[in-house]
């Protein structure tokens, strides 16, 4: 679970500072799917930073799993990050020139857990759920957006962490490769995880059952699924 | 296992300039080691003779065409003829105190296969070169024995101590046979194990000309055991060529003149300040001209490294701030970068490690002489300073773009809010 009580986060600006997120309470619960909306310059980016444990300067308190991560150095802070938490960025941020393999595997570089031949196993076994696993051998460059996004998924998902936090995932693809990864994500939440997305697409943020809006760094609106049942339209 | 096949998967985008810096870093540090061994061999010949005998000594240098005409073998060892006649009348002239020349001869020793330098010294070559001795004392200071005293030098000597009895068959020239003789050991020689010898002439002579390393047993000139088996065999003999002319302490300027008009006549002579100025020059020559490319190449080399080091930090940034992203720490992270920049520094100091320890066992093992040179851990000592040094200034530079630029940081400059 991720509990955040009054979050607030300033950019240095010139001599003054920028308000960046202000007083934000939010918490969310394991195995759910939440969307994080907002305009460009809302503060949704910040905000998954501090939620993906990239940026541990703010003030309040945000906890995952019951550990605060504010007081944390950089390498329990990194552990962490490789343990709970899978990324997806809209860049898709993989090693361009290496192989669909060697990205998949590379959270598993950063723990002790298994040996370079279950390392392998596993880095197949999500390309495989993915439906990528004949890519396995080229290199990310070779490789289209859409199939890049899924290596970045099966990344996100081969150290078997609780969150997965995607970032714009499918603002760089077109709209049936978009729909195919919000379906992935959408089998991945069924399969347990917790997903968030950050995104400004309304589409995007319609698979979620929980959706949050900020607005000049504050929460100012957040529905849930069973509610826009209840009230369509609004 | 896995962290060095990363290591290696960073690495392998930077391979071709790594090579090249390795290769030129290398080079210049085993070229380098040529240098600071000649140096510090320069600098040692110049220590060795600096003291108030030989300060206050000519080195003579006999008319060579001359002796050419008058000298044969014979007269080596029995110490007549032209050249001898010369050293007995210089020896005579007022403020002369002796003669500072070298004889030799060879020894057998144990199952060695090649002969062993055997060597006759005065009581005035034993105080010019006082300063080779690093065990045990001179013949003067020995207590008397009943078989000849003998200093030691040398690594064939190693396993022998000051105070122990060794046989070893001295070589007659004559017979071509080996006599075989007991000797007791008063003081040894220590690394570089160089010994004085005194074949260079010509108008510029070093302190440098006058050492050879090698396996060297020393005699006495006054011990009458050894002069009699001398006066029965050929075994030790001097050409007489060149040789130090030792003043007394009392030497007026008038009897020195003397002396120098004199050498004149039969040959030239340098005085000790002509070989030391002489010295100087060849120090300078080593420094600026033989040492300016190699420091130049190394320059170069370092310049390329801290430039390469920046620019690869630069472009690995991304893949570092994906590191992160994947649960790699800051920390773990530089030390990924480092470890690919320090690489190059490493091999090289590595190979130029090697290269020290396989010389260093070959003059051991006695399979390598080297006149002119001195190598050992001081060598690594000085390849180990410069590549600190260069890692220190080669990753500062990375580290703070590493600092300054954060994933964080990365991250916003790619995909604003």
């Amino acid at each position: 679970m991720i509990e955040i009580t009054g979050l607030n986060k300033y950019y240095k600006v010139g001599k003054g500072r920028m308000h960046a997120l202000k007083d934000i309470d939010l918490s969310i619960k394991n195995g759910e799917s939440v969307a994080i909306q907002g305009k460009s310059g809302a503060g949704k980016s910040t905000l998954m930073h501090i939620l993906g444990l990239l940026d541990n300067s703010f003030d309040g308190s945000v906890r995952i799993d019951g550990k605060e991560i504010k007081n944390l150095n950089d390498s329990k802070t990194a552990k962490l990050r490789n343990e709970k938490i899978g990324f997806v960025m809209q860049d898709f941020s993989l090693l361009e020139n290496k192989s669909v393999m060697m990205n998949v595997m590379l959270p598993l570089f950063f723990n002790n857990k298994y040996n370079y031949r279950k390392m392998n196993e596993l880095a197949e076994e999500m390309l495989e759920k993915v439906g990528i696993k004949d890519q396995a051998k080229k290199r990310v460059n070779q490789l289209s957006g859409g199939q890049r996004q899924r290596v970045a998924i099966a990344r996100a998902i081969v150290n078997d962490p609780s969150y997965i936090l995607a970032d714009e995932p499918t603002g760089a693809l077109d709209t049936k490769t978009s729909s195919e990864i919000m379906e992935l994500f959408k089998s991945l939440n069924a399969d347990g995880k917790t997903v968030i997305i950050i995104t400004h697409d309304n589409d995007v943020a319609a698979i979620c059952k929980r959706r949050i809006e900020i607005s000049d760094g504050s929460i100012v609106s957040e529905t849930n699924a069973s509610e826009e049942m209840q009230n369509p339209g609004t | 296992m896995k962290k060095l096949r990363l290591f290696f998967m960073s690495f392998s985008q930077n391979i071709i300039s790594s090579i090249i810096i390795t290769v030129i870093l290398t080079s210049v540090l085993l070229f380098g080691q040529d240098i600071i061994g000649q140096y510090r061999y320069i600098v040692y010949s110049k220590d060795i003779m600096d003291n108030q005998y030989i300060s206050n000594s000519d080195y003579f240098m006999i008319d060579v065409e001359n002796y050419m005409e008058h000298e044969n073998i014979d007269d080596w060892y029995q110490n007549t003829g032209y050249s001898a006649s010369i050293n007995k009348k210089i020896s005579k002239f007022d403020g002369v105190r002796g003669i500072v020349d070298n004889w030799n001869g060879a020894i057998k020793y144990k199952d060695y296969k090649s002969y062993i330098s055997a060597e006759l010294y005065t009581d005035e070559m034993a105080d010019a070169f006082s300063k080779l001795l690093s065990e045990g004392c001179w013949f003067k200071d020995a207590e008397a024995s009943d078989i000849p005293n003998v200093i030691l030098s040398g690594p064939i000597f190693n396993d022998i101590s000051v105070g122990d009895d060794i046989t070893v068959k001295l070589v007659d020239s004559n017979k071509d046979s080996k006599i075989p003789q007991r000797v007791h050991v008063i003081g040894k020689y220590d690394f570089p194990w160089f010994s004085p010898f005194f074949t260079t002439g010509g108008d510029k002579v070093c302190t440098s000309d006058f050492f050879g390393q090698k396996n060297t047993v020393i005699f006495d000139r006054n011990d009458k055991k050894i002069m009699k088996l001398q006066e029965k065999h050929r075994l030790f003999a001097s050409q007489e060529m060149f040789y130090f002319v030792m003043y007394d302490e009392n030497c007026t300027e008038e009897q020195k003149q003397e002396v120098r008009d004199y050498m004149n006549t039969v040959g030239t002579y340098s005085t000790y300040d002509d070989l030391i100025e002489d010295t100087n020059s060849e120090i300078r020559y080593l420094l600026l001209k033989k040492l300016i490319m190699p420091l130049f190449l190394l320059f170069v080399a370092t310049v390329m490294l801290i430039s390469i080091s920046t620019l690869s930090t630069y472009k690995k940034l991304r893949d570092h701030s994906i590191y992160y992203l994947c649960g790699c720490s800051r920390k773990r992270s530089f030390l990924y970068l480092a470890a690919e920049i320090s690489i190059s520094v490493i091999i090289a100091l590595a190979v130029s490690l090697v290269y020290v320890i396989i010389m260093m066992q070959k003059i051991r093992n006695c399979t390598l002489g080297y006149d002119c040179f001195i190598i050992d851990y001081y060598n690594i000592l000085i390849s180990l300073g410069y590549a600190v040094i260069t890692l220190a200034v080669t990753l500062i530079i990375p580290y703070a773009v590493y600092k300054k630029n954060t994933p964080i940081e990365i991250y916003r400059r790619n995909h604003n809010d």
